[in-house]
């Protein structure tokens, strides 16, 4: 639940990171504070164990600041993916106001995908969170790999949902920031319509849309 | 490390923290105090607000503060008034401005340069304000983690309680419906194997009626003869004695000869007519006759007695051959003509055994022969003694019992007869008496090969049977 502090004229919007073990949330994040110009973003929090493996969250905070002087502050989450940590998982995507999916685009984690997905659905209701209406993002991640489900097959497989899909290959540092770019609009449209950000803060989509880095740093 | 900053936060981890949160004041005169008299720090708020130590009142917060938005990227502010030197460094976390540090010191006191020394403290408490957020973070975190967990195993052991009382109370209830049910069941196989008795005897009873309604027919129908055949001769001896007393009264002699004479030629036509030698001879036959029926009705009423009597309840000697044979007389009027009984009766000592029960036994699997053969068939009994046992085989050459009913046919309540024709307690009973008596019981049949039943009771009887049926008869 995105979160305005009077004083300081701030918004505080929580973004989380999803998806099943090793599927490149960490690396997410990582290629977005490599994207960013220091001055928007802060220092990457990790907590990593052997292997790269999270093991209670990863943190970037972004700031942009709207010409009225708000101040917007993004603080990106990424859960632990492995199966054992999941009340570690319910407790970071408690308040969540926007979620990316990281989904592994190789053939053999078709399974670890939908399990994370429906372990997802579980602990967004059990945190209160309205799953419908969540601002959700899936993003195939590992598109550099062979042996994976073709994006063809992957987009008539999700059209169902109606949610937005994204490709990328974050560690190269592809999709990562379209990815981010469409969370980022399904969030500001969500609070928008809750919150009424543009009539009341005068936070405009641009606003939010500030935080994405530029275009060209994206292609590498 | 100060006792507050163990003080686990156990609202949102994920809330935004202040510089109260990440840089206690406790923690910032911990840091101060080797300054001593050389320095003096302070620390305000980035509204001016003061919130460590004593802010110079020299100092202008807001032009510090317009200087320092200004120069946003600057790492230290100098200010000088007199002798006295400030120095100001921003404090920032996640790129906001935090809070600002103030380090004032005599320019009399030879020491570092103002500057120097806040920049150092500002980079020792920004890492410190990075660590504590760190550890709140994770302290909250996990602080958060371990309540659900608890939350949920108190879930998990109260649906375990709730479960486990649900199949106690079900255990409990169970053992008392099985009670319950083996009761009723018990109670119903008593009920009926008193049925299947009764009706035994009811069985018994119109065999006997029909078996003892012959020779009463003909021994009543003789006797009607009999009397019909006594009545005439009485008219004969009648006559003779009339004759007798005529010849003794005084009376003209020729004329009383002469008809006396007359009468006794008639006599002798009448003796003639009447043929008293047949009769004679028929009256003893018949009386013989009569004789035989009525000790065929004895014998069948001490077949009766023996076999069903209720009072005969105590063990007795008593040699198997004959029971069988007088099992086999109660069933006489059942076995059709052209059913052969062949009896290959080996010696057999007398045994101990219930007279009564044993002849029950062996009515139910004879019935069941006779059953099985029909109308057309042979029969088989073979007895001797076997390895210190009595063994009786019974034989038939009827249909045979096949594969699937075969292991049942012991069973309380199996039957292949039709409804009404039988209830399924025969063998069942049969089966009880023989392990009863300490013996067994076999069969061998399959489809189209005839049922042989052998049973092998002990010579001597064993004292744990004996015990157990005496126990039971109490019950």
């Amino acid at each position: 639940m995105a979160e305005w502090i009077q004083e300081s004229l701030k918004l505080i919007v929580k973004i989380v990171y999803y998806g099943p073990a090793l599927s490149g949330k960490t690396t997410n994040l990582m290629r977005l504070h490599d994207l960013m110009e220091g001055r928007t973003c802060g220092d990457l929090m990790t907590f990593e164990t052997k292997g790269d493996r999270t093991l209670f969250f990863d943190l970037l905070p972004l700031s942009v600041t709207a010409p009225n002087g708000a101040a917007v502050k993004f603080k990106l989450f990424t859960v632990p993916g492995q199966v054992a940590h999941d009340a570690t998982r319910k407790a970071v995507l408690s308040r969540a106001d926007g979620v990316v999916f990281v989904a592994d685009s190789r053939n053999s984690q078709a399974l670890n995908n939908f399990q994370s997905f429906e372990n997802l659905e579980k602990n967004a209701v059990r945190v209160g969170l309205d799953f419908e209406r969540l601002p959700l993002v899936v993003q195939f991640n590992k598109r550099d790999l062979p042996d994976i489900v073709a994006e063809k097959e992957i987009l008539s497989r999700w059209a169902p949902t109606g949610l937005p899909i994204t490709f990328s290959s974050a560690l190269h540092g592809k999709g990562v920031r379209s990815t981010f770019k469409r969370l980022l609009e399904e969030t500001h449209r969500h609070l928008d319509r809750t919150w009424g950000l543009s009539q009341k803060l005068g936070i405009e989509h641009s606003h939010f849309l500030s935080a994405v880095p530029e275009q060209q740093r994206d292609i590498c | 490390m100060l006792t507050e900053d163990a003080k686990i936060q156990q609202e949102a981890f994920d809330r935004e923290y202040g510089l109260v949160d990440l840089l206690p004041t406790a923690l910032i005169a911990e840091l101060a105090e080797p300054l001593g008299m050389t320095a003096s720090l302070a620390v305000m708020l980035p509204d001016g607000t003061p919130y460590f130590g004593r802010i110079p009142a020299a100092l202008d917060p807001v032009h510090a503060l317009s200087r320092i938005t200004a120069e946003n990227e600057a790492e230290v502010f100098l200010f000088a008034t007199g002798a006295v030197e400030m120095a100001i460094c921003p404090l920032k976390h996640e790129m906001e401005l935090v809070g600002l540090l103030l380090l004032q010191t005599d320019k009399r006191l030879a020491m570092a340069s103002p500057a120097l020394l806040a920049k150092c403290l500002a980079k020792a408490f920004t890492r410190l304000m990075n660590a504590n957020y760190r550890e709140k973070l994770t302290f909250g975190l996990h602080a958060r983690v371990v309540i659900d967990s608890y939350e949920q195993l108190k879930i998990k052991a109260a649906e375990l309680a709730r479960s486990e009382e649900m199949y106690r109370h079900l255990a409990e209830n169970l053992e008392i419906e099985v009670r319950r049910k083996s009761e009723e069941i018990r109670q119903t196989q008593v009920r009926l194997m008193h049925q299947e008795k009764l009706a035994a005897v009811g069985q018994l009873s119109a065999g006997m009626a029909h078996e003892i309604n012959n020779p009463i027919g003909f021994i009543i129908s003789n006797l009607n003869s009999l009397r019909n055949s006594f009545e005439a001769m009485t008219t004969l001896v009648e006559e003779y004695e009339a004759l007798l007393l005529r010849l003794g009264q005084p009376s003209p002699h020729h004329e009383a000869i002469r008809n006396t004479l007359k009468d006794l030629r008639k006599i002798e036509d009448r003796r003639k007519d009447l043929d008293i030698e047949f009769l004679i001879e028929d009256g003893v036959q018949l009386i013989g006759e009569s004789l035989t029926g009525a000790h065929r009705i004895q014998a069948i009423v001490q077949n009766l007695r023996d076999f069903a009597h209720p009072s005969i309840e105590t063990a007795e000697s008593v040699s198997l051959n004959d029971c069988l044979d007088t099992t086999l007389s109660v069933l006489a009027h059942q076995v059709p003509e052209g059913v052969a009984i062949n009896r290959a009766y080996g010696p057999m000592p007398a045994i101990t055994c219930h007279l009564r029960e044993i002849n029950q036994a062996f009515y139910h699997i004879l019935h069941n022969a006779l059953l099985a053969v029909g109308d057309q068939g042979t029969i088989d009994l073979r007895t001797g003694t076997f390895d210190g046992q009595a063994q009786i085989d019974i034989r038939d050459n009827g249909p045979g019992i096949c594969e699937t009913d075969i292991n049942r046919i012991f069973d309380p309540f199996f039957t292949t007869r039709d409804i009404g024709q039988g209830i399924g307690l025969g063998l069942h009973t049969a089966y009880h008496v023989v392990k009863r008596h300490g013996g067994t019981i076999d069969v061998q049949s399959g489809a189209g090969q005839g049922t042989t039943f052998s049973i092998r009771l002990p010579l001597t009887p064993s004292k744990h049977g004996a015990e157990k049926h005496d126990h039971e008869n109490k019950g």
